[in-house]
């Protein structure tokens, strides 16, 4: 085999690793439980909203989630999108909130919704102790 | 007068089996009783769902390998791809492209392997495939059945079988399902287009379009000519088959990758046997034989074949009534279709060759 040639494979055999990694790190996907529970931060009490409506990434369905609810989403990719839609008692939209974030700043897999609309504070993000 | 009765049966005779489906899908049409729409959209899926397949097919006939029945070591290649993928749970095209690089070694592994074999095999290739495929099936099984979760570490205990090893007869490809058809979403009048898939499978065609052109190209079609005639060329006779094997083998693998995202489910144990089985049958109806095949028997032949599959239930059962009936005509015309097109080009050959004697006699027709 030419040297050229030996060179020539060896740039496609990185490549194609290089890409198996890309696609590994942008679409493996994780399960997040996704809550809507009251928080509290520096002595003051956030209360759940009544009753929301979640969609991360604009992919699966969204979840519907009551006061003190939790539910679990897939997520893919580095970045994500979370759109809540707040319900009234007849399920009708009167706000909407989108909030990006990234995988690094998560600290688990759980995600309270109260403390990441009011600004993040730190605790929107948790592991579940098993 | 004779001369064009001569070459209208001759057009007959070499379009035999196209010309037989269109017939008979033009009788089962209206008795199916299914709309236009229905039937178009059917077709779309099921074009971009099978092309791919039937496409990988293009370069062992170029060659002169006939049809090659090995291709499903390439879609078991592929299916192990994506089982890895399902473990991981990597999902959407990343997931898809993921399988693919994951699943490319390994078909070229098993092309080469079916390639090295088929050189010992001359003559005898597509019987020596076919085997070759049932064979490479009991490996496949003992590796996805015993060592799977055994020696393969697989993470997703909902994948493995409750005694630990092994993966179930299913898998749920639910996170790369339709991933590539809705990737770019285009909807006319109600029929939703996979351009995505079709833009892959248009560039497939450019690739055989191009390849033919190309040095090794040529090679092949110089070698499924005549093998001695090639060798005393100078052409490297078994590596050129070889190579044709391999690319088969990798196409067919991506293929079967296109055709389980379509799905959204996989068959573990089972769906690479239909592989080959229904994409041979296809490009048979298309009208191509075991040694010409082009890009348009390719299309022709899946939507003339599954039209057919898609028709022939309704249309039994509203003939006899009976449902059941429709599935096993389903059945019977895949298995027949291979058989008959077989027969036909062995019938073909007979008659070309009869024709060819006639006309170096001198003789034009009785």
């Amino acid at each position: 085999m030419k040297q050229r040639q030996i060179l020539v494979n060896l740039l496609i055999f990185v490549a194609m690793v290089a890409l198996a990694i890309f696609c590994y790190t942008n679409g493996k996907a994780n399960i997040v439980f996704v809550e809507n529970i009251p928080f509290n931060h520096e002595g003051v009490t956030y209360e759940a909203f009544e009753a929301i409506q979640v969609s991360v990434d604009d992919t699966a369905p969204p979840l519907f989630l009551l006061a003190g609810d939790r539910g679990t989403v897939a997520m893919a990719g580095r970045n994500h999108v979370l759109v809540i839609e707040e319900l009234d008692e007849n399920d009708n939209i009167t706000g909407t909130h989108s909030i990006s974030f990234k995988n690094r700043e998560m600290k688990g897999n759980v995600v309270n919704v109260v403390p990441l609309i009011h600004g993040k504070f730190p605790g929107w993000s948790y592991q579940l102790d098993r | 007068m004779n001369r064009k009765f001569d070459s209208f049966k001759h057009f007959l005779v070499q379009n035999a089996v196209p010309i037989l489906f269109l017939v008979v899908s033009a009788f089962a049409i209206p008795i199916s009783q299914f709309s236009g729409t229905y039937l178009i959209q059917e077709m779309l899926v099921r074009l971009s769902r099978n092309s791919f397949l039937v496409l990988s097919l293009l370069i062992p006939i170029m060659a002169g390998m006939g049809l090659n029945f090995g291709m499903v070591l390439g879609a078991m290649a592929g299916q192990i791809g994506l089982i890895f993928i399902s473990d991981w749970n990597v999902v959407g095209v990343s997931g898809i492209l993921l399988a693919a690089i994951i699943s490319t070694p390994l078909a070229i592994l098993l092309g080469w392997l079916c390639g090295a074999i088929l050189n010992m095999a001359k003559g005898r290739e597509m019987v020596t495939s076919f085997i070759l495929g049932f064979f490479m099936n009991g490996v496949y099984q003992l590796i996805v059945l015993y060592g799977f979760g055994s020696v393969v570490p697989i993470t997703n205990p909902a994948m493995v079988l409750s005694r630990g090893f092994g993966i179930r007869n299913v898998t749920n490809l639910e996170g790369v399902r339709k991933c590539l058809d809705n990737l770019i979403p285009v909807s006319i009048q109600g029929i939703d287009i996979p351009l995505a898939t079709f833009l892959i499978i248009a560039l497939f065609c450019l690739f055989v379009v191009w390849f033919r052109r190309t040095k090794l190209g040529q090679d092949m079609r110089a070698v499924g000519q005549d093998m001695k005639v090639a060798g005393a060329a100078g052409i490297p006779v078994e590596h050129t088959r070889l190579i044709s094997i391999i690319i088969s083998t990798v196409l067919a693998c991506y293929g079967q990758i296109i055709f389980l995202q379509n799905i959204g489910t996989l068959n573990t144990y089972n769906s690479h046997e239909q592989a080959g089985m229904f994409a041979i049958a296809s490009l048979l109806v298309g009208g191509a034989s075991v040694s010409r095949a082009s890009i348009f028997n390719v299309f022709l032949g899946v939507v003339l074949f599954h039209l057919m599959f898609v028709v022939s239930p309704m249309a039994g059962k509203y003939l006899i009534g009976e449902a059941q009936l429709g599935e096993y005509f389903r059945v019977f015309v895949s298995y027949g279709i291979i058989s008959l097109a077989l027969v036909l080009h062995a019938w073909r050959r007979q008659k070309n060759k009869d024709r060819a004697r006639r006309s170096l006699r001198g003789i034009e027709a009785e």
